[in-house]
């Protein structure tokens, strides 16, 4: 037995020796990263370079392919990617193929902010659970009144007063070296490369170049804007303002405007008038593939009722409607809105401050119904879906969560992240 | 770890359990079989008859085997299960408040199966989930508190697959946390005494006041002859814990059938028993502590055997009035005890042998010397080749790649 052991021992001593061949990789530098941020990987050592496969497997096990990544090979021993929105929190791999058939696999954090803006101006960028970078804070103006994040997670654009600034969303949140002061600003939404901005007249279509600072794209006359929103490919954005149909120069209803967004041929599509009272405060857009053909689906939030409005292509927008589900909030309180993805298709959630609730809304081709209604511990202030349909309220100072997507029944429930002043209004990267 | 370091770590695991009989110290395992109201006596000197042990040197612990609860768990295993896999989706669904109240859920099925004699695997990775919760929700307490009491039960690490680097810090901080920082005590009344296991540790017999880390913990307390007791509890910091425990008589002893063949084997020679018992409590050598009749707590002739194989090759009788450390004294040769010899050598200890001499299998005999043995200097030759590997590899082999991120 004695015998046998020793042979074993000095077998294993020479399969040590054999098999030290290639030894693991090492990985240096920041692993700690965040949704929409650009992650460049160079091969410093090593002699079997880089092929042109390249993967993402986040912690959900879910597999995002090159496109997805916008991965650019530089050369066979640098490649850069892009963590894309949809990406789990979570322990991350990004596997990078090697010419030998085999792969790199470089383990990565990937986390989400939770941007929220105060009143006084104060950005914070909040870690969500699960993700190991740090917050930080800018102080980004005198006063704060929306903050938006584009589609990629990248870009985060605010209106503070009359002054749209946009910062980079990475690891740490830092200037994008881009702005404009638009007079009367009333509302913002961030597209990749840009935003919308809504004043008292117009709405603006802007875009920030590299290099080049901010370009007005496009400018339309719509009436007094009170809501903007893009949908998640930037492609289509509609505006909510109050609009004169009987040309007395008064506003007398809600109208809403469709925008195809296209740089500098941006187009404004016909108007939509849902009411005979000016007094809608939010909108939200989603575009779906319905038989092959897009789908716009807009809910546009109103003190006694829920619009729904669907536009097939050419055909005329539908304009369907419910009662708010019990007591109706006044007018003034429909604080926010944002649209999530479930496998049911897009949620609008909607926040009402005189309710502490948070309504969430679908569509049944083109029926807007009422999904769920979440309490809220207190009135919250702005609402933002951040993965697919995880919902983030911010009510003073708190965060609360529900998966409106995972459950017949949601529930919101207070996370351990917390803003240091009353949040005016929330961003999560999706 | 390198690739090269897997056949390296085997080799050295292969060539350490082939040192082994040259160097490491063999696990003495110490087992009372007092009968009835003699088991109490024989646990406290079993208790310090270890101790002892350990002062000279030895590898001791203190073993016994629980008897049969009898209890019948109050929830089902699939109950358990069906719980904790709720907790693990609304865990990947980052829903904490859900993961609070199903690991709730399960961790109530799980500590009845524990109870019963089972589902301690299930008990501990439901609290590594509810750990791993609470420190996601920034509950850090929450998650010291959840992962403190899995490591009390088990020192099993989380599952690097299901959790993070966040979590497995978690275990390590808990883990190098020192008893004393984070301790609590435990005031023990038993009536009539009796031995306790805290979390499935044997710890023997114990009344006062006990130092414990705190958390929480099973206590499960046993005397022959009586109905087993059993009780969850949790200790807390700087705060002291009492239970008074008043045992009832039961029907039968409860006793377990190793207590009562290891008892027949004191009596004859080692056999099944004794092997059963090595393996069960891991030990290389048992003794065991037996007591004649009458004995009481003040009063107890009690008998030890110490061996491996298929003899006894120490043997001792003592009479215990309460004085452990004097007993066990007596039974290992330094007092009054009385040594017996008979039929197992000429030699109980190696004082009794001449120069040069040793009392190996109760004969004097004069010890080969491992220098002349062919593996002593095989092992020596596998070591140094190991060691001048573990020198030349890093130094000869290309440096592995490397990739920056940015």
């Amino acid at each position: 037995m004695r015998r046998a052991i020793c042979i074993a021992a000095i077998a294993a001593w020479t399969l040590a020796l054999l098999g030290c061949g290639e030894p693991d990789l090492e990985v240096r530098g920041t692993t700690a990263r965040v949704v929409g941020e650009t992650v460049k990987l160079e091969l410093t050592q090593g002699s079997t370079p880089f092929s042109d496969a390249l993967e993402l497997i986040d912690s959900s096990g879910r597999r995002f392919d090159k496109a997805t990544l916008r991965s650019a090979i530089e050369t066979d021993r640098k490649v850069s990617l892009m963590l894309p929105p949809g990406a789990a929190t979570g322990t991350g791999i990004v596997q990078v193929g090697r010419t030998d058939g085999g792969t790199y696999d470089v383990r990565l954090n990937i986390g989400r902010f939770a941007v929220a803006l105060d009143s006084l101006g104060k950005v914070e960028a909040l870690p969500l659970p699960g993700s190991e970078v740090g917050r930080t804070e800018v102080q980004a103006g005198p006063a704060g009144k929306q903050a938006s994040i584009a589609p990629s997670g990248a870009q985060l654009v605010t209106l503070l007063n009359d002054d749209v600034k946009v910062f980079n969303l990475g690891r740490e949140l830092s200037s994008g070296g881009a702005g404009l002061i638009v007079s009367n600003a009333k509302a913002v939404v961030a597209v990749d490369g840009g935003a919308i901005v809504g004043t008292d007249a117009q709405a603006l279509v802007l875009s920030f170049k590299q290099g080049a600072g901010t370009q007005q794209d496009a400018s339309f006359v719509v009436g007094n804007v009170s809501s903007v929103a893009a949908d998640a490919t930037g492609k289509r954005a509609v505006v909510l303002s109050s609009c004169d149909t009987d040309n007395d120069t008064q506003p007398d209803s809600d109208c809403v405007w469709p925008i195809a967004l296209d740089g500098s041929n941006s187009t404004l599509g016909q108007v939509i008038a849902v009411d005979n009272a000016p007094s809608a405060k939010q909108i939200a857009i989603a575009t779906v593939d319905n038989a092959g053909t897009e789908r716009q689906l807009i809910v546009v939030a109103d003190g006694d009722r829920i619009y729904g409005i669907t536009i097939d292509g050419a055909l005329a927008p539908q304009v369907r409607s419910i009662a708010w589900p019990g007591n109706a909030p006044n007018s003034a309180s429909a604080v926010a809105i944002d649209v999530g993805t479930s496998s049911l298709g897009p949620l609008f959630a909607i926040a009402d401050a005189s309710n502490s609730r948070v309504q969430t809304v679908g569509f049944d081709g083109d029926q807007i119904k009422p999904v769920s209604t979440l309490p809220v511990p207190a009135a919250p202030s702005s609402l933002s879906y951040g993965r697919g349909a995880r919902l983030y309220v911010a009510a003073g100072n708190k965060l609360y969560f529900a998966d409106v997507g995972a459950s017949n029944e949601p529930k919101l429930e207070q996370i351990g992240v917390e803003s240091t002043q009353p949040i005016q209004s929330l961003a999560v990267q999706k | 770890m390198p690739r090269a370091s897997a056949p390296l770590l085997l080799s050295l695991v292969l060539s350490v359990a082939s040192a082994a009989p040259a160097g490491a110290a063999p696990t003495v395992v110490v087992v009372p079989t007092g009968k009835g109201d003699a088991l109490v006596p024989t646990a406290t000197l079993a208790r310090a008859l270890a101790a002892k042990l350990r002062e000279r040197g030895e590898s001791a612990k203190v073993a016994y085997q629980p008897p049969q609860s009898g209890l019948t768990s109050q929830s089902s295993k699939a109950d358990a299960e069906t719980a904790y896999n709720t907790a693990v989706k609304a865990f990947e669904m980052l829903d904490f408040a859900n993961v609070r109240k199903s690991a709730g859920e399960a961790l109530g099925h799980y500590k009845n199966l524990v109870k019963a004699g089972s589902g301690g695997a299930g008990y501990v990775k439901t609290l590594h989930l509810l750990a791993a919760a609470c420190l996601f929700d920034g509950d850090n307490a929450g998650a010291f508190k959840a992962m403190n009491d899995a490591v009390i039960f088990s020192r099993t690490p989380p599952s690097k697959k299901r959790f993070n680097p966040t979590v497995q810090g978690l275990y390590r901080k808990v883990v190098a946390q020192s008893r004393d920082e984070h301790a609590g005590s435990l005031k023990l009344s038993i009536s009539p005494p009796a031995v306790i296991w805290l979390n499935g540790r044997f710890i023997g017999p114990a009344t006062g006041t006990l130092r414990a880390r705190a958390g929480l913990y099973l206590i499960d307390v046993y005397r022959p002859g009586h109905v087993p007791w059993l009780k969850w509890f949790r200790v807390r910091v700087d705060k002291t814990r009492a239970l008074t425990i008043a045992l009832k008589k039961a029907p039968v002893s409860g006793e377990s059938g190793l207590t009562k063949l290891l008892r027949r084997e004191a009596k004859s020679s080692p056999g099944a028993g004794v092997q059963t018992a090595l393996g069960r409590f891991g030990g290389d050598e048992i003794v065991l502590l037996d007591a004649d009749p009458g004995c009481t707590p003040t009063r107890c002739t009690v008998r030890m055997r110490r061996g491996k194989g298929a003899t006894w090759t120490k043997s001792s009788q003592t009479t215990y009035t309460g004085d452990a450390k004097a007993a066990v004294d007596a039974l290992l040769g330094g007092g009054a005890g009385t040594q017996i010899a008979g039929g197992f050598g000429q030699c109980t200890n190696d004082t009794e042998c001449g120069p040069n001499e040793r009392c190996i299998d109760a004969k004097c005999s004069r010890p080969s010397s491992i220098v002349r043995k062919w593996w002593f200097w095989t092992l020596i030759g596998v070591a140094a080749g190991g060691v001048a590997a573990a020198i030349a590899i890093p130094l000869s082999r290309p440096d592995g790649p490397v990739i920056e991120v940015r």
